[in-house]
């Protein structure tokens, strides 16, 4: 089997959702001595890729994105990750939370998981974050982009005190802010000063790629 | 003039009732928080009025009968406290809301200071099973207690009987509905006969539900066949405690987000439908009372599989969320389907518009799900803080002055 055969296989496994079988072809690609890197970026991101056109085709639903989320994830933490020499090469850097009173994290944690597929470095802060915390991890991780989520309209207003924070401390223009959530609209999104609104996980990534020069 | 009943059964059997009838409150989610219950009591300058927290995770208020006449309600739940209500309540003590105002808690609601100005509720185990984070304004649970099982084998060792509907709670129940059912008009609802997806969720964690459901099938079925054990016990229980007394039987189970199903018909069909289908089927064979299932989100995909499935009356049409459009549901399902909600949306209207658009958009909604019967009217999902008072007021005098039927003024 050439390796670009092997990286079809995977990418088919991947897409009928066969965890056992995707492994074991990952592990025997690695045993063969494929780079890990080529997997990640001839099987898997593809794959990943594939499933997002489809969401956003109507094709797959939300759960096809989760499920393809956690095999990533499983990849990844089980196989991929202890094999990696170097550091992968990244899109950028992304501060990820949701805001200040607000505990809800499924929306969150599927963006951050499809950030990551895509090449970032995700640096989730979490649940119920306050503004002073999302402007400490922009100084210490200096990001390109920070991405906040909210549920809930009573704590969607937090966003633009996290904006508020970030103006204060003169670090508002390093950064690109994107926001989304159940009852975040454009709209809203533009009023606070925000630089962009993401409908889905799917939308927030290609966004994402965009505000850092890439797409 | 038809009782309040009378008003509530005609529009379930697809028919037009005096006017459109009318919900706040009858169950939990066409409710309203305490600090909106509280905004909206001084609004209207009601004095002696008792702020009772019913719903601690939601922090919802029960509507008081002033209320409930002020805005023309049709349907109580038959577990409330406050008049009119039966002879089994819960007790109840003193508490703080986060506006500082005094509120009523049931007696068994014992949260802790996280430390940092939120609060945290623990088990009898002591393990932190909810919290209220600083400036939040709902008990949120984050306890899965089969999140990390090792084995298939400790899902049969979880306490399902544990979940099972007590004797002594089936007589209150039955003994309350009695009572309302002689000494009121209102119809009456018990929403509370189970949910079988959304428990899975909270037992496995959500992430963890969706991945059992759409590949880990083993651990999905396991775990739904001990949870159709139980919930078949209780609504079998339901059903000769409640029937001929309750006019609705409510279940519950989330399937969509804003954006779409949480899970595909595909796995709907497969894992979940013919769950439903026994619980709704038994109901409807064995019973008269309806069948209402709350389901948030855009559920537009599923709705088919649901109606097949047994449903009768949907909640709460959120009419904010994808392919959700009022005009589409009642052309596509309305025949088949009642429409308990979506009268006014509570994410963006109802709290960030003036009372004249909110009227105009209660007008639209009313003429659109109201045209035969099969509409109850309550706003999307319970009352968020901050909501204008004066917006609640004016939806429902809306649809008490334009609901009257023939809904002739929709001509126009």
């Amino acid at each position: 089997m050439t390796e670009n055969e092997i990286f079809s296989k995977i990418r088919e496994g991947f897409l009928s959702f066969d965890f056992e079988e995707t492994k074991e072809l990952v592990k025997d690609a690695l045993e063969r001595g494929v780079d890990p890197v080529e997997i990640i970026e001839k099987s898997l991101r593809p794959a990943m890729e594939i499933v997002g056109e489809k969401f956003e085709q109507g094709e797959f639903f939300l759960s096809e994105l989760v499920v393809a989320g956690d095999l990533f994830k499983e990849i990844m933490d089980e196989l991929i990750s202890p094999r990696l020499k170097k550091e992968e090469k990244e899109l950028g850097t992304v501060v990820i939370g949701t805001v200040r009173g607000d505990l809800h994290d499924i929306g969150k944690n599927i963006v951050a998981t499809m950030l990551r597929v895509a090449g970032f470095k995700v640096i989730d802060l979490g649940v119920d974050v306050s503004p002073e915390a999302f402007l400490e991890a922009v100084k210490k991780y200096k990001p390109d982009i920070v991405g906040m989520s909210a549920l809930l309209t009573t704590t969607m207003i937090e966003m633009e005190n996290v904006i508020k924070e970030l103006e204060k401390a003169g670090v508002r223009k390093d950064v690109k802010i994107i926001v989304g959530g159940a009852a975040v609209t454009e709209d809203f999104a533009k009023k606070i000063g925000a630089d962009a609104y993401g409908k889905d996980a799917v939308e927030a990534v290609a966004i994402c790629k965009r505000l850092v020069g890439v797409s | 003039m038809m009782t309040k009943r009378e008003r509530l059964i005609t529009a379930l059997k697809h028919e037009e009732p005096d006017r459109i009838p009318i919900d706040l409150g009858s169950m939990r989610s066409t409710g309203i928080t305490a600090l909106a219950y509280y905004q909206l009591i001084n609004f209207l300058k009601i004095r002696n009025s008792t702020i009772r927290v019913y719903d601690t995770g939601q922090q919802l208020a029960e509507p008081e009968k002033k209320i409930l006449e002020l805005f023309g309600v049709d349907v109580i739940d038959i577990t409330r406290s406050l008049p009119p209500c039966g002879p089994y309540r819960r007790e109840w003590k003193k508490w703080t809301l986060p506006n500082g105002v005094e509120c009523e808690v049931p007696i068994n609601f014992n949260p802790e200071p996280d430390g940092r100005g939120g609060w945290v509720i623990r088990n009898d185990k002591g393990i932190v099973i909810s919290r209220m984070p600083p400036k939040g304004f709902y008990f949120d649970g984050n306890y899965h207690p089969l999140e990390k099982i090792k084995s298939i084998n400790d899902i049969d060792d979880y306490n399902w009987e544990a979940h099972k509907i007590s004797d002594k709670t089936l007589r209150k129940l039955r003994e309350n509905a009695i009572f309302l059912r002689e000494t009121t008009g209102y119809g009456l609802l018990f929403h509370s006969a189970g949910s079988i997806h959304e428990w899975g969720q909270g037992l496995r964690g959500w992430t963890n539900w969706i991945v059992d459901l759409s590949v880990r099938k083993k651990i999905a079925e396991k775990m739904l066949d001990h949870m159709i054990e139980v919930i078949m016990y209780n609504v079998k229980k339901l059903v000769s405690a409640l029937d001929g007394i309750v006019d609705v039987l409510g279940f519950g189970d989330d399937l969509g987000t804003q954006n779409g199903p949480q899970i595909s018909p595909k796995i709907y069909r497969e894992m979940l439908k013919s769950y439903h289908e026994e619980m709704y089927g038994y109901v409807r064979k064995h019973s008269k009372m309806f069948i209402f299932l709350h389901s948030c989100g855009s559920i537009y995909d599923l709705l088919p599989d649901l109606i097949d499935a047994g449903v009768e009356i949907i909640n709460p049409v959120q009419i904010s969320a994808a392919k959700m459009n009022p005009r589409n549901l009642k052309e596509k399902f309305g025949e088949e389907l009642v429409f308990w909600g979506g009268g006014v949306d509570t994410q963006n209207i109802l709290i960030n518009e003036t009372p004249e658009n909110v009227s105009r958009h209660v007008k639209e909604n009313i003429c659109i799900f109201g045209k035969n019967g099969g509409f109850v009217f309550t706003q999307v999902h319970n009352i968020q803080p901050f909501t204008p008072p004066e917006n609640i007021v004016t939806a429902y005098k809306t649809v008490l002055k334009y609901g009257k039927y023939p809904l002739s003024f929709c001509e126009c």
